[in-house]
């Protein structure tokens, strides 16, 4: 369909207030923050693909008929809401048509006595989580993009928060929800504590990144919020082996504090003022929950450091990081590291406890040998299971041009990537697959990929929504 | 020629904590926030390491030594002044806050036994620094002062200066020894070197000189700005009816 006659009949669709082919509203609302984006709009280059449109429904309804409008004549829909993806995860294809939920921002229900709240995709997390703060609540889901995300790219990208070691992921708080099939049909997952009916469905939209519809509503967990009742806590420990450990037995002994994060030397010199002796790895904690058993968890895993030789550090060093973590949010855009002639990012990755040590080696060893202009590369636990924990690489190169900002960057996730699939890890642990490590997927899920495929021919027999996530594109 | 920058690694005063602001004093323990580089001493370093670099490719010697006083100098910004192409990093032992005068006399007493050449600064080293120490230096040292420099190049044995001054450049010519202090300058950010670099330069240390310093200053106070923000739904049906609440709750509308 050609690009006029798509937007007139969108416009048509949902009101032409709703619709909008201005070049500058499409460049805003394409925005991406992977890395090697913003060197190029620091160089002045848009490089991103070009919608015809972008469209802004209001309520189910509305993205119901634009989905079956668009599947009926074989057109692309990029979904998206905040707008603070990393992966690529919500550029358009080009000619295709942004549907953007973030017009949709109403919180329908706080539900006090069952524990659960219900929001429209658009409502902002920040706002939904300060409004539930007044009122005694959390939704304990804290992302770095909290100033920025709304509720359903959230849960489209299977997004986890700092908090996680005791609230979960997304995945962990999503009672309910409502979603539009790629054909306009309107589903809805109803909210219940746990059922025996069957596979768990709303896993199927939990982390589709919108390759098989558009979620429109969310009904998620919420928790008493008592930051007065908080234990916090830092430590030096010698080295990230050791460190590793230390998660390991905090895990393994039942301890569930809500933050826990090991970040390495060159994080620890470089974002924590180098406050822990030389050389060491710093480990933040933070536990919550009633007063005696935040006291009682910060105290046990005090007492599990204390056997690895951790040196105490009090509690400024988390406090410092409670106040200024999700900076980088208002830093977005600002060609910080175009300005040094950087391109720089982070990439994040997961494994069992007994692998985890030997990819963060692996890339920390290959990288400078493989990236000639790589200005630094280091890494953090943020977010720890019984199990096994995640690896938050963030690494910066030098680039001479625009051109060259990508392929510089794909290779150090090259690296990262290779290294985590030799090891049995998941090549991404929570920005999702996004359209930037989409050639991976196959050997990330193996001979379950094809799931992946049968699913999205189920649902999306025409391949509309989000072209290039999630599964490769057969050429 | 012999290029010295003079800088300074200052608390990150944007992490420090409201309440430490609120009872500031020279004791208040900050090394929770880190240490970074001035922006202005920034500048001054990079433009020192771009006057190195044009000298040594039209083949004259050229040296670069960064100088710094201070017992709280992070190990990882002086491993990137090594990296980023610095011949020495002098570290005078000694913490001076709040003194110009004092600060003034340390670096040039160091700068007075060393072979002459261009002394650079930054116009000011933190917010709270009074600005007033390239110009001692120079007094002290009875050298030539530039102040607000844009960027200087080498010149058949001399230095060409731009100068931003009353909202306009003035371009000088002037010989070595001189003292020039950085300001608002285009080079704004010390060259980061690849990791492959950093690991060249091996282990190299500061050199550290004893410093005897007067006894600190007290009596000074500040106070955190409020920046909290608060988030709030605009009950609007469109764009130009948000717009129209915002205008008003600005007092753009009456």
């Amino acid at each position: 369909m050609e690009s006029s006659a798509l937007v007139q009949a969108l416009a048509e669709l949902i009101g032409e207030d709703q619709v909008s082919s201005d070049p500058a509203v499409l460049r805003e609302c394409s925005r991406d923050y992977i890395g090697f984006r913003q060197y190029e709009r620091g160089d002045g280059k848009f490089w991103e693909p070009k919608a015809a449109c972008v469209a802004w429904p209001r309520n189910s309804v509305e993205v119901s008929s634009l989905l079956a409008f668009l599947n009926a004549n074989g057109a692309d829909a990029a979904p998206r809401t905040g707008g603070s993806c990393v992966s690529l995860g919500s550029e358009p294809v080009e000619g295709g048509v942004i549907v953007d939920g973030s017009r949709m921002n109403e919180l329908i229900e706080l539900n006090e006595k069952d524990l659960f709240v219900t929001a429209s995709c658009g409502v902002s997390l920040e706002y939904l989580e300060n409004y539930l703060n007044n009122r005694g609540w959390t939704t304990g889901h804290f992302p770095q993009s909290l100033p920025m995300a709304q509720i359903g790219g959230l849960v489209a990208t299977r997004s986890i928060g700092q908090f996680s070691t005791l609230y979960g992921g997304i995945e962990d708080m999503v009672l309910g929800l409502e979603a539009v099939l790629p054909d306009g049909r309107i589903i809805k997952i109803k909210n219940v504590p746990r059922r025996s009916a069957g596979p768990d469905l709303r896993q199927i939209f939990i982390g589709s990144e919108g390759a098989i519809g558009f979620i429109t509503q969310v009904s998620l967990k919420i928790f008493r919020y008592a930051p007065e009742n908080r234990w916090m806590g830092a430590f030096g420990i010698d080295t990230m082996h050791k460190g590793l450990d230390a998660l390991r037995e905090i895990m393994s002994a039942g301890w569930h504090p809500a933050v826990l994060r090991l970040h390495d030397p060159v994080e620890m010199e470089r974002d924590f003022g180098n406050i822990a002796p030389e050389g060491n790895c710093i480990l933040l904690v933070i536990a919550e929950g009633p007063k005696a058993l935040a006291a009682a968890t910060g105290e046990g895993v005090k007492e599990i450091l204390k056997g690895f030789g951790a040196a105490d550090l009090g509690a400024r060093p988390v406090q410092r990081w409670l106040i200024h973590r999700n900076d980088v949010c208002g830093r977005l855009d600002h060609f910080d590291y175009y300005k040094m002639g950087a391109v720089a990012d982070t990439c994040e990755i997961s494994a069992t406890w007994s692998k985890i040590g030997e990819i963060y080696d692996a890339v920390l060893e290959r990288l400078p040998q493989e990236s000639e202009s790589l200005v630094v590369v280091s890494g953090h636990s943020s977010h720890s299971y019984t199990t096994g924990t995640n690896i938050y690489f963030s690494f910066g190169a030098m680039v001479d041009k625009a051109e060259n900002a990508r392929p510089i960057y794909m290779n150090i996730v090259r690296v990262i990537m290779e290294e985590t699939l030799k090891r049995g890890g998941s090549i991404a642990h929570h920005h999702g697959s996004g359209k930037y490590r989409t050639q991976w997927m196959p050997q990330e899920h193996g001979s379950s990929y094809i799931l992946l495929e049968k699913i999205k021919e189920a649902l999306d027999p025409n391949r509309i929504m989000n072209k290039g996530v999630l599964l490769k594109i057969e050429e | 020629m012999e290029i010295y920058v003079c800088f300074k690694a200052l608390p990150d005063f944007e992490q420090v904590f409201p309440d430490d602001w609120n009872q500031f004093t020279l004791g208040t323990d900050l090394d929770y926030a880190g240490r970074i580089l001035g922006s202005f001493d920034e500048s001054a370093l990079e433009i020192g390491l771009r006057l190195k670099d044009k000298l040594l490719f039209s083949g004259e010697a050229a040296r670069c030594t960064a100088l710094t006083l201070s017992r709280r100098l992070p190990a990882f910004i002086s491993r990137s002044l090594f990296a980023a192409g610095f011949d020495e990093v002098v570290q005078l032992d000694a913490d001076v806050e709040f003194n110009p005068e004092e600060t003034a006399r340390l670096l040039s007493d160091f700068l007075k036994s060393a072979p002459p050449g261009m002394v650079l600064a930054g116009l000011q080293a933190g917010f709270a620094d009074s600005g007033a120490v390239p110009a001692l230096i120079a007094c002290r040292l009875g050298l030539p002062f530039f102040s607000c420099v844009e960027s200087i190049e080498p010149l058949d044995g001399m230095a060409e200066i731009k100068r931003s001054v009353d909202s306009e450049y003035r371009i000088v010519k002037a010989r070595p020894p001189f003292v020039a202090a950085v300001g608002n300058s285009p080079v704004s950010t010390l060259r980061a070197a690849t990791l492959r670099h950093q690991l060249s330069c091996g282990n190299k240390k500061p050199k550290a000189l004893p410093a005897d310093s007067a006894p600190p200053i007290s009596a000074l106070h500040f106070q955190a700005r409020d920046e909290r923000r608060e988030t709030t739904m605009l009950p609007a049906e469109s764009s130009a009816d948000a717009a129209i609440m915002i205008l008003k709750a600005l007092g753009g509308f009456s």
